[in-house]
């Protein structure tokens, strides 16, 4: 590794998980590895942004050879990665191009003992027994910070998805003959109790009629949009609506379309019939549109007007 | 340039199907169809609604039949701990007897003699309830009960675990004291036992880095992974956390084996954290979900009683799936009860036990009219209740329920209610048995409206008497209260005997297909 300090980095050597040869910022995703060169604060990484500041495309193509702005006080020390965008999950929806955070993310889905330091919160750090049982907290080290990049990356990561199962599959199919024995009514509505584990996700996600342009899942309320994890990447755009304007969420949801996907509309507030992500509903009064609620025995589904406001929003 | 809503019109297609509303859940959707019946939209608007169940027992049926899809699943095995002071003599403990029956004193007591003798009936060896030994007698149990179905169970896939994971529930609700519980208590006992102990709750996820509640899951990955040591923790790991609110979050971990409730009372998704399939603590396969009900309040609600209740919610469970059911179909013969007999292992029940427990309509309603819940919000609704045609003439039905509602704890801890007297008790018990009369009497003259539309519970019936006027207006005349006013007092939580009140309803309707 080089200090960064010096900016001599353009002959910094990449560590690369990508059968290219040849940086393109179209194809790869780029993020480095920055630690104190007494390694004492290894793990900590940074964005695109920063990376480009550093001059990491110039070390890859040598484009900013003769850098030059002195670094901070301190002397890091710098390793630089780039990846195939496609192995690293949830790239494609990323506008910022800031890959760190979704790298983490997938070491932590590989090891769950793994985390952010509660001390630096740039850095990782694992959990861990002691000799006395007890579970103690130390920073990642540097070897075993590449040997989970080595694993989520060389190796590939797959994410298994079970197929239906046949109760899933004739519920989806019951969903299907519902709808086209009664195209003439004004809404169709599926009530579904089913047994923890059942794999209601799965069953409201692969029940989304093929003709359905957006979707609204009200399911935010207390849920965490587990769903999106069935979401396939081409068809589905998860659009997030909590804390932003009405605007934003429709910015978002007009470039989904733009793009030839599907917008899944997460919406996590709406205490009543008078909340502005009911109201959103009206906009769609004349397109496909399918709404999902799960976990409707939550307090706030027993209030009749914000049923009375979803369903007078939404019918034509 | 064209406003975003101009530019989101240009971007839709014409809509070529009605909108479709699809609302999941366990089993609260009674709750939600009715308060969009009460909306009046099916007036209006021209709604389709489509009403759908899947079971748990359902599904493991089919898993039995051999269908391979859903072979993930596991099979939900409830058992009734019945334990007592022999249970204790055996390990050389004594337990005081005020605390004998009742659980969730010896929590608050915070005395470790207490507390760790309650624990050592399962996590010591040498107790017949030894939760290792327990389930391995479970799993043991299920395969021989299916040894001829087409699934094909080979044993030792299974049995003979080593290292188990527990979810703990404990009738303790703030986290300080569960805290304190950890560190004064429980760590040095788990330890002593070969277990490692995680607690659970907000802060200890946001003190481990994780982002709180919609981190849970990973947390208890995390947790598992950094526990899961075979050398110091040789028989496997217990997870234990406060009374609160995290119930209802989703979880994953498939090493959880046991939920070991040791509350006075039931949180039934909560328990259901065992239900995950995948690896376990000591990589053997995971055949069955191990609940075990171990707290309660002899008083009121002894472990006989749990037990009827279960299957007479799995009977209603089964009646919505299949009203054509016998009894005792094949569907019901699919639940798994593991009962104790005083200082043996526990054992499943057999279905002749089954059969006697469903078919006894008599036990029922005796059932029905004896548990009467003091503190149930039920008697502050005194203007339904004192409408109810209980006894004609009688004046003083409303004057009982205002000195109820008067004395009922409103659910505050610093309730300064007095209590209700003997003579009180005694008054509103002999009441309670004539609103029972009332309100079960009165489902006879509904059991031929229901069997005509396969209904099958009294909420569903009167949810379609609401919608006609005659009908409801003939029923307040007969029972004194209107559908809807009904369906207010089964609403009400820990209120009245809904699932037994179904059961016999379902019986009625019964006799007259």
């Amino acid at each position: 590794m080089q200090p960064v300090k010096n900016r001599i980095i353009s002959h910094t050597p990449i560590r690369t998980y990508t059968s290219d040869l040849e940086w393109s910022p179209e194809k790869h995703g780029l993020f480095y590895l920055l630690g104190l060169d007494n390694g004492g604060k290894l793990g900590s990484t940074g964005g695109q942004s920063n990376a480009n500041e550093l001059g990491a495309y110039g070390c890859v193509v040598n484009r900013h050879a003769g850098y030059l702005k002195q670094s901070e006080s301190k002397d890091y020390l710098v390793e630089w990665f780039y990846i195939d965008k496609d192995k690293i999950v949830g790239a494609d929806k990323l506008k910022n191009s800031s890959y760190d955070k979704l790298v983490h993310g997938m070491i932590f889905e590989h090891d769950p003992r793994v985390k952010y330091f509660k001390h630096n919160s740039d850095a990782l750090a694992i959990d861990e027994l002691d000799a006395n049982g007890d579970i103690v907290e130390r920073p990642l080290t540097h070897s075993e910070y590449l040997t989970y990049l080595d694993k989520l990356f060389k190796d590939s990561v797959q994410n298994v998805r079970f197929p239906l199962d046949v109760r899933q599959q004739k519920m989806v199919d019951e969903r299907g003959d519902f709808l086209n024995n009664n195209k003439d009514a004004d809404m169709i509505i599926n009530v579904e109790s089913n047994h923890t584990r059942a794999g209601k996700d799965k069953t409201n996600y692969k029940g989304i009629n093929a003709d359905t342009q957006v979707v609204f899942d009200f399911s935010g309320y207390f849920a965490t949009f587990q769903i999106t994890s069935e979401f396939d990447s081409n068809v589905d755009v998860e659009v997030i609506t909590r804390g932003k304007t009405k605007d934003q969420i429709l910015q978002d949801t007009i470039d989904a379309l733009r793009n030839g996907k599907r917008p899944w509309l997460m919406v996590s507030t709406y205490n009543d019939e008078e909340s502005d992500r009911i109201q959103l509903l009206s906009l769609f009064k004349d397109a496909n549109i399918e709404i999902i609620i799960d976990e409707v025995d939550y307090q706030v589904w027993k209030q009749t007007t914000l049923l009375e406001g979803i369903v007078t929003n939404v019918i034509s | 340039m064209l406003s975003l809503e101009s530019q989101l019109q240009e971007l839709l297609k014409p809509r070529t199907n009605p909108p479709v509303m699809s609302v999941t859940t366990g089993t609260g959707v009674d709750k939600f169809v009715h308060a969009l019946n009460t909306t009046g939209l099916h007036g209006k608007y021209n709604i389709a609604v489509r009403r759908q169940w899947h079971t748990q027992l359902g599904t493991e049926l089919l898993k039995l039949s051999g269908e391979h899809s859903v072979q993930r699943f596991l099979h939900s095995v409830r058992m009734f701990a019945n334990w007592n002071e022999d249970d204790f003599a055996i390990l050389g403990k004594e337990l005081s007897p005020n605390l004998m029956n009742d659980t969730d004193k010896i929590w608050m007591s915070m005395d470790r003699d207490s507390i760790t003798s309650q624990l050592d009936l399962f996590f010591d060896p040498n107790s017949s309830l030894y939760l290792v030994d327990v389930l391995n007698g479970a799993i043991t149990d299920v395969v021989n009960k299916y040894k001829k179905e087409p699934v094909g169970y080979n044993l030792q896939d299974y049995n003979n675990r080593k290292r188990i994971g527990v979810w703990l529930q404990v009738p303790v609700s703030d986290t300080n004291t569960i805290n304190r519980l950890e560190t004064e208590i429980l760590r040095d006992y788990f330890k002593s036992r070969g277990f490692g102990l995680m607690v659970v709750h907000a802060e200890e996820l946001r003190e481990s880095g994780f982002d709180g509640k919609s981190d849970l899951n990973k947390f208890i990955n995390s947790r598992f992974d950094v526990l899961d040591n075979a050398e110091i923790y040789p028989n496997g790991i217990v997870a234990i956390h406060p009374n609160w609110g995290y119930a209802a979050r989703s979880m994953t971990e498939s090493r959880l084996d046991v939920a070991l409730n040791l509350r006075n009372s039931v949180n039934t998704q909560d328990d259901d954290r065992v239900m995950s399939n995948g690896k376990t603590l000591d990589g053997k396969n995971k055949l069955i979900g191990l609940k075990i009900e171990a707290g309660f309040k002899r008083s009121s609600a002894d472990w006989e009683y749990r037990q009827s209740e279960y299957l007479r919610q799995l009977f209603n469970e089964q009646r919505n799936e299949d009203s054509e059911t016998t009894p005792l179909g094949g569907w019901l013969r699919g639940v798994n009860i593991i009962k104790r007999l005083p200082c043996a292992m526990p054992t499943l029940v057999t279905e002749r036990e089954l059969g006697n427990d469903i078919t006894d309509s008599d036990r029922v309603f005796r059932d029905a009219t004896s548990r009467v819940n003091l503190n149930s919000t039920l008697w502050t609704m005194t203007d339904i209740l004192s409408k109810l045609h209980i006894v004609r003439g009688n004046k003083k039905v409303s004057k009982i329920i205002e000195n109820i509602k008067k004395r009922v704890n409103s659910g505050g801890t610093k309730s300064t209610t007095p209590p209700l007297t003997k003579t009180e008790e005694q008054k509103i018990k002999e009441l309670y048995v004539q609103i029972m009369y009332s309100l079960i009497g009165w489902t006879d003259r509904i059991k031929g409206y229901a069997a005509t539309r396969e209904f099958t519970s009294i909420e569903q019936t009167l949810e379609s008497i609401m919608q006609s006027e005659q009908l409801d207006s003939q029923m307040t005349d007969t029972l004194g209260i209107s559908a809807s006013e009904y369906i207010e007092l089964l609403q009400v939580e820990g209120g009245l005997p809904v699932n037994d009140m179904d059961f016999m309803f379902n019986a009625k309707i019964a006799e007259t297909t």
